[in-house]
């Protein structure tokens, strides 16, 4: 009888912070959960501005501009344009201002027509391959490696 | 040289096999010569990686661009040392290091174990020997390290490098980066030798201690690598990307915390195993975790299945590692259900005040953190698998679940080591944690007047004070006993201490750093920040630090160019120091990066970012960065490290105090004294 009344205590503990752990990670993911969307999607999309969303694009040649302390840019899928603000306190990345960059954004879309991005990642596809004039021998070839 | 490099790949993948093969058949029909020659066949295995893993240094050293991985990871103008790093730089490179590393492991373990263990090792080797058999498959016909570059002459390709190779990615070229893959590597493959050996035990149904014992130390040094190589990570996040902070969430960060946590959980475990008898199937499915999740976040990262913002190279390795992964714990998990019954606990958990009760809630809280990370970054893949949509979660998914998981782990750090076994008495409850926890509140109450007042950063910084003061108590107890009886000082009676029962103590050591790194990481509530755009000679106020702009200048080497704002930092208009914060375009890669100038001290991180020319008006960008406490982590890693380096030594029972009573009685008196002093503040 004692050691049964001794696993009840044990598994109610790690019922507690079982249930715990749960929790939070649901509250967690409903707070910062991104959905991905193109440009596109977000701007035909009427419920764009309910979510936080992550949008891809090539950056548009020469409109990265910095105003009021704050960076704004366009990006650009086929033939759609979508305006961004950077909001967020880490500095952008370096390969974002390379010519051909891909932004990634993560943020809100206001009633502004802005992109409000609170985090921005960006990636420069091409960066060995143009560097590397001979090709692999081997047929074999993996995709170029990028980096580590 | 190129193709004896491929030659001795494929002459140990063969030997490999063969030492596989040897093995089962000598465990099968106990020949002992067959064994044997299972274990000269993994010496020469290690040879052979070795020899190829050298073939491809020397290529990388020799500017041979031939060779595809070294055109594709460095360059004329590249340091010697960043040219060896770019061994592990790009993917062929990274799995014949792999192989390279479990090589060695592999021939110490067997060198090391090889009479002790007559009837489990064949299994070892077995095991060993397919996980090396697998990555020596990739290196041989997947990602060879030795792929040559061919040009098009006239219609006809011939073996042709270009005149300089595209170069080491440049925020690689950082010393805590060149060190930090091989920190994670030896880490990662480390569990490998824990692992075969519980194989091994469950298959021979060994008594169920042994490969615990034998491989103790193992997991402390693959673990130890694992902590060095997670925190260089981060501190080269810090140092080197210049967005200010030392963790992310990034699927690959993520990666290499997961397998961490399970071996956390798991070197806590095993002394439940072995003191108690308990938790025998939760070890195996420990080490089994820990041994599979660094493969899994292998292929996570490298097969695209979740992009990260490291360009990590992505390839076909995908669909085998999937296989591997597959076939391993298919196997190895059919093993455990096979062997459930030779698993039985020889114990029952009696109270939950007690050392019992405190490893399983510890384990339990460290399995849930890396459930959670796991699932946070297997969202993506799950959403899209589930809903249909692809949604992915950030940080504060992360920090929400693991701050708090965090924290009650910190508790029980500070209680566990003190509970007893079995059952903790009321009496003991009070002697160990009154003064702790009253001194940890009283800090609490003198932090809340100075103003921190946040839930979280609160309990932390309580939780810290508690937890130091167990220790310190701790320490200072035992050491007050071995004084008294051997009358010498409290510093070298702790010393002694120590050196009776280094598990212990060490184990000790590595909390007190992991509260330092705690109290580090809490100072992350309290950073602030500013951006401002700034001519020469304008200034920024952050605090009370005045950050002026003094000057731009610009200098090229054939490495890169580079643009360096100078910045005078003054508080309250007192001069304190110059900081170059600079930005660089490396040639090879055409890249830019942001080096960021960094003041550090003890109190606080100042973290100055030049941001780059706003080109319509001409003025620099600077962004400044008070980071209260962080270098305590960076301090508290070394104390860990340290720690973790004093457990591992032996522990010297035959120093009795006994031995050293009699050693203290024939110093000169005049040492008594201070014994005593010691002993007043008691």
């Amino acid at each position: 009888m004692r050691s049964r009344k001794k696993n009840w205590q044990f598994a109610a503990g790690i019922a507690i912070i079982l249930t715990t752990v749960v929790w939070l990670s649901y509250s967690g993911i409903q707070e910062s959960k991104t959905y991905y969307v193109t440009i596109s999607e977000l701007l035909a999309s009427p419920t764009s501005q309910q979510h936080r969303l992550r949008v891809a694009g090539n950056v548009v040649p020469g409109s990265i501009e910095r105003a009021d302390g704050r960076v704004r840019f366009q990006i650009q899928e086929e033939a759609k344009l979508l305006p961004v603000v950077y909001v967020g306190t880490e500095p952008l990345p370096d390969t974002l201002f390379n010519d051909g960059a891909q932004a990634i954004a993560d943020g809100r879309y206001q009633t502004d027509g802005v992109f409000h991005a609170e985090a921005i990642q960006a990636k420069c596809p091409s960066k060995y391959e143009s560097a590397t004039a001979a090709k692999p021998a081997s047929a074999a070839a993996s995709a170029p490696p990028k980096s580590y | 040289m190129e193709s004896i490099g491929s030659f001795a790949l494929c002459a140990a993948l063969v030997l490999v096999v063969y030492a596989v093969a040897a093995s089962l058949v000598s465990a099968r029909t106990g020949k002992e010569r067959l064994q044997y020659s299972a274990y000269r066949a993994v010496a020469a295995v290690c040879g052979l990686v070795t020899v190829a893993a050298g073939i491809v240094l020397y290529g990388l050293l020799t500017n041979d661009f031939r060779l595809a991985a070294v055109a594709g990871h460095s360059n004329r103008a590249l340091p010697w040392f960043y040219k060896m790093t770019a061994l592990w730089s790009g993917q062929e490179g990274s799995l014949l290091f792999w192989s390279w590393i479990l090589s060695g492991y592999v021939a110490v373990a067997v060198w090391l174990n090889r009479e002790r263990h007559r009837s489990m090792m064949p299994y070892v080797v077995a095991v060993l020997g397919a996980i090396q058999a697998f990555f020596l498959f990739m290196s041989v016909f997947i990602a060879s390290p030795f792929q040559l570059l061919a040009a098009n002459q006239g219609g006809e390709l011939v073996v042709q490098g270009p005149a300089d190779g595209s170069g080491l990615n440049p925020i690689l070229q950082y010393p805590a980066m060149a060190i930090h893959p091989p920190m994670l590597y030896l880490g990662y493959i480390g569990f490998a030798v824990p692992f075969a050996f519980a194989v091994a035990t469950l298959i021979t149904r060994q008594a169920g201690e042994r490969w615990i014992e034998t491989t103790r130390r193992w997991t402390m040094v693959a673990w130890l690598f694992l902590t060095i190589g997670v925190l260089l990570g981060a501190r080269w996040a810090y140092a080197v990307l210049g967005w200010g902070g030392y963790w992310g969430w990034d699927p690959v960060e993520n990666a290499s915390l997961m397998p961490w946590l399970a071996g956390t959980a798991f070197l806590h475990s095993v002394m439940m195993q072995e003191k108690r008898g308990m938790m025998k199937v939760w070890n195996v499915v420990l080490i089994y975790c820990t041994f599979f999740l660094p493969i899994f976040g292998t292929f996570l990262t490298r097969s695209g299945v979740v992009s990260s913002v490291h360009a990590f190279a992505q390839s076909a390795i995908g669909p085998f590692f999937v296989g591997f992964l597959g076939t391993g714990i298919l196997l190895s998990g059919w093993l455990l259900v096979e062997r459930l019954d030779y698993l039985k606990s020889n114990q029952q958990l009696d109270s939950l005040v007690s050392r019992e009760s405190s490893f399983l809630f510890n384990n339990l809280l460290l399995l849930a953190a890396c459930f959670s990370v796991l699932w946070g970054t297997l969202f993506p893949v799950i959403s899209e698998a589930a809903w249909g949509v692809k949604t992915s979660v950030g940080a504060p998914f992360f920090n929400k679940v693991n701050i708090p998981i965090g924290l009650l782990l910190l508790f029980l750090t500070g209680v566990g080591p003190l509970f007893a076994w079995r059952k903790t008495s009321l009496g003991s409850l009070r002697r160990n944690f009154l003064t702790p926890g009253l001194i940890g509140l009283a800090g609490g109450a003198v932090l809340f007047v100075a103003g921190v007042r946040q839930f979280y950063p609160q309990v932390s910084l309580i939780l810290a004070i508690f937890v130091t003061i167990t220790i310190v108590m701790e320490f200072y107890r035992g050491a007050r006993v071995i004084g008294r009886k051997a009358g010498v000082p409290l510093i070298s009676a702790a010393v002694t201490l120590t050196r009776r029962n280094t598990r212990r103590y060490g184990g000790y050591i590595v909390h007190f750093g992991m509260v330092l790194i705690f109290v580090g990481i809490t100072g992350a509530a309290f950073n602030t920040d500013r951006e401002q755009e700034m001519n020469i000679g304008d200034q920024l106020q952050l605090g009370p630090y005045q950050f002026q702009l003094r000057d731009l200048q610009s200098s090229d080497n054939p490495n890169f160019a580079s643009q360096t704002a100078i910045v005078e930092l003054r508080r309250d208009g007192q001069m304190l120091d110059v900081l170059r914060p600079e930005r660089r375009f490396y040639k090879a890669s055409g890249q830019p990066t942001t080096e960021a100038a960094i003041r550090p001290r003890l109190s606080e991180d100042l973290y100055v970012v030049y941001a780059g020319m706003n080109d319509q008006n001409n003025r620099a960008v600077l962004t400044v960065y008070r980071k209260p406490l962080v270098n305590w982590i960076w301090a508290g890693g070394l104390i860990v490290i340290f720690g973790t380096l004093i457990a591992l030594v032996p522990s010297r029972p035959g120093l009795t105090a006994a031995r050293r009573a009699r050693a203290a009685s024939v110093r000169p008196a005049s040492v008594e004294p201070e014994a005593e002093q010691h002993e007043v503040p008691a």
